[in-house]
């Protein structure tokens, strides 16, 4: 297969990378702006994004008669978000785990106010956007893509408002000219063209890099493309280490790895090992992790049980489940969830996919216990910005997942705030300009991208067969729970693949050679995340040592920055802005809690 | 293990590769030499009816999915 000779330049003003919840919400704001922007999707808009499948704001939509409707404390998202200003950030900056950021004490600041501040409005706002009323029941019915009748809608939205927009076009690298981006350049799928687009300001809103691992449900198409190309165009990164697992997920033979939503029916089960033994219990003593009013009872609900919030246990699970692995008592890396003794009426008034997953695989979870194990499920460090979401390149700015945070209310809350000042900046700035040295280089990518469908196929160098390589190191070494010797391996066979498999990596067609970029990608970020779990020696949120099981307040108030140098990858640290609050004495005193 | 019908209709199937697309398991893949959609791995299906939806030939069958016709009447 030929690439076409000719090169396609295209210009707009605002460009956005992504078409999930951050991308989509960026590309509206900078439209509303008055700005031209363009939305560009390796795939097809908003359908392989995370978002389409994201539960957050299904949580949002169970209509009020269903059964466990405020039975469960903490479930309804939009109630997180109640009180004032200050209260909701004084909840995020402790719980921060719970919705899905870094972990108490090394977020922004600032960002973490502004989500406080402005998620209820942005959420409300999604009517404006032909969203139908995202508590109706529209969404019954769809036990897996919850995301469906939101996304779409803000698609056809954007299109409407005169957006334009570009389909499985991939976009490979960033432009950059002295400090700033001037745009990217991709390749269409569809002419089998490269394409240059000149941007005066472009959001980054890729999403995530879950695919890294074996274990995972992220779709398919999420392989961190943000990060490896924010990184290298020299734009720094940060708190990669922190990964955030599910602890819910399915892990049945020939069953797909998927969560089992957060259900009153989930929240009833027990959990076993491999002797049919509970565990959770014992570690939950050995750490600290019950609640005054925990009753034990295991016909409770998981917050009576344990005395604590279903969003901070959550946190626990993933954590109890990954050592009792460890300790040889798991069966085929996973556990038991018992839900024999859950009734009927729990699961099936609920919007939840099990039954569904289950009853189509013949799978009887009244009859026997379902195995599951962590899985990963987003990642909450990405591209470096300020509050106003701008990366440390000018005209360069991150949003959602591949920005500095995660989750979907930062998704919509990034995306509404990246879009707005990267039109502002695009309104200023001068107009985006190919140099002579820009051009060369684009047309030595497209050599590269020729050589790799020239090349001569393989075993070592099928891009699926690398991916699989990579997903087993990183669950093997780089996983739930890290020790500095396991994190040096996992680097080694890093390394491994890269000197060994990457220089045979070989395409057939487009589609092979969107998973060759893929995996080019994917072992950049596998080492970005092993780098920075190795550097950071305490335990904090979703990362986790067994060699430094302890939070470090003394010594690791701390970010983890990444960025490219001569000499490769350069990880540094810098002390966490603490602007508005520091952590209580408790937390700090001795260093080690 | 799986009890339902799953597969893709080759004489219907016009290769827009769409369904390939929004699969976010790989359950279905798409062949660029015959230019068609196939189901590569059954037990990936996740039933979360995004290849229906995008299919423009109604190539894909799925029979005894739940909620499948609560979803097309939507």
């Amino acid at each position: 297969m030929d690439i076409a000779k000719e090169i396609r330049t295209i210009q707009t003003d605002v460009l956005v990378i992504g078409s999930g919840m951050a991308g989509l919400r960026a590309a509206i704001e900078a439209r509303r702006s008055g700005q031209e922007v363009l939305l560009v999707d390796k795939s097809l808009l908003g359908r392989a994004s995370s978002s389409i499948y994201a539960g957050g704001l299904g949580l949002e939509i169970l209509p009020k008669h269903l059964p466990y409707h405020g039975a469960v404390k903490g479930k309804k998202f939009a109630d997180y978000f109640n009180g004032t200003i200050e209260e909701v950030f004084d909840k995020m900056l402790e719980e921060g785990v719970s919705i899905g950021w870094g972990y108490p004490y090394i977020d922004n600041q600032r960002i973490l106010m502004t989500v406080a501040a402005d998620y209820k409005l942005r959420q409300e706002e999604l009517r404006d956007f032909g969203v139908e009323d995202p508590y109706s029941q529209h969404f019954i019915g769809r036990p897996v893509s919850m995301g469906v009748p939101i996304i779409l809608p803000m698609v056809e939205h954007f299109k409407k408002m005169g957006g334009a927009t570009m389909e499985k076009t991939v976009v490979t690298d960033l432009i950059r000219q002295k400090d700033r981006v001037i745009g990217v350049i991709g390749f269409e799928m569809a002419d089998k063209r490269m394409v240059a687009i000149l941007a005066k300001a472009t959001v980054m809103a890729s999403g995530g890099c879950a695919q890294v691992y074996k274990r995972t449900y992220s779709p398919t198409r999420i392989t961190g493309d943000g990060y490896a190309m924010a990184y290298r165009a020299g734009a720094e990164l940060w708190e990669m280490e922190l990964v955030a697992f599910c602890n819910w997920t399915i892990a049945e033979p020939k069953c797909p790895q998927w969560w089992l939503p957060f259900s009153y029916g989930r929240v009833s089960g027990k959990l076993r090992n491999a002797l049919g033994e509970p565990f959770f219990e014992k570690y939950a003593k050995e750490n600290g992790w019950l609640g005054p009013k925990a009753t034990l009872n295991d016909e409770d609900v998981m917050d009576k049980r344990y005395g604590k919030p279903l969003t901070e246990l959550d946190h626990y699970f993933w954590i109890a489940v990954s050592k009792e692995v460890r300790e040889g008592r798991g069966v085929d890396g996973a556990v038991y969830l018992d839900l024999r003794h859950v009734p009927d009426e729990r699961w099936y008034y609920e919007n939840d996919g099990i039954t569904g997953l289950n009853e189509m695989r013949n799978f009887d979870w009244k009859k026997k216990p379902l195995k599951i194990a962590p899985a990963a499920e987003k990642q909450a460090g990405g591209i470096l910005t300020d509050e106003y979401f701008k990366s440390s390149l000018e005209g360069f700015y991150a949003a959602g997942e591949a920005g500095p945070g995660v989750s979907l209310p930062f998704c919509i809350v990034s995306g509404a705030c990246s879009g707005r000042y990267a039109s502002w900046y695009a309104r200023e700035a001068p107009p985006a300009e190919l140099g002579d040295e820009d051009r060369k280089w684009v047309e030595k990518r497209k050599l590269q991208a020729q050589a790799l469908l020239n090349r001569e196929p393989k075993e070592a160098g099928d891009p699926r067969r690398i991916k699989q390589a990579i997903k087993e190191t990183m669950w093997t070494y780089v996983g739930t729970l890290r020790t500095d010797e396991e994190l040096a391996r996992g680097l080694e066979a890093l390394e491994r693949i890269e000197k060994e498999r990457l220089p045979h990596l070989y395409a057939r067609d487009v589609r092979s050679l969107r998973e060759a970029y893929e995996v080019n990608n994917m072992v950049l970020v596998s080492k970005m995340i092993a780098e920075s779990a190795r550097m950071r020696t305490e335990s904090r949120g979703l990362h986790q040592r067994l060699d430094y099981p302890h939070e470090d307040n003394v010594n690791w108030l701390k970010n983890i920055v990444l960025e490219a140098s001569d000499g490769g990858m350069k990880l540094s640290t810098r002390p966490v802005n603490l602007i508005w609050r520091k952590p209580p004495e408790s937390r700090v005193k001795g260093g080690n809690i | 293990m799986l009890d339902f019908k799953y597969e893709i209709d080759q004489d219907k199937c016009i290769g827009c590769e769409m369904c390939a697309e929004v699969c976010p398991t790989m359950a279905i893949d798409f062949d660029a030499e015959k230019e068609k959609a196939y189901v590569l791995d059954r037990d990936n299906c996740l039933v979360c009816h995004q290849c229906l939806e995008v299919c423009p030939v109604d190539a894909i069958i799925m029979e005894g999915g739940l909620w499948q016709e609560d979803i097309r009447t939507h």
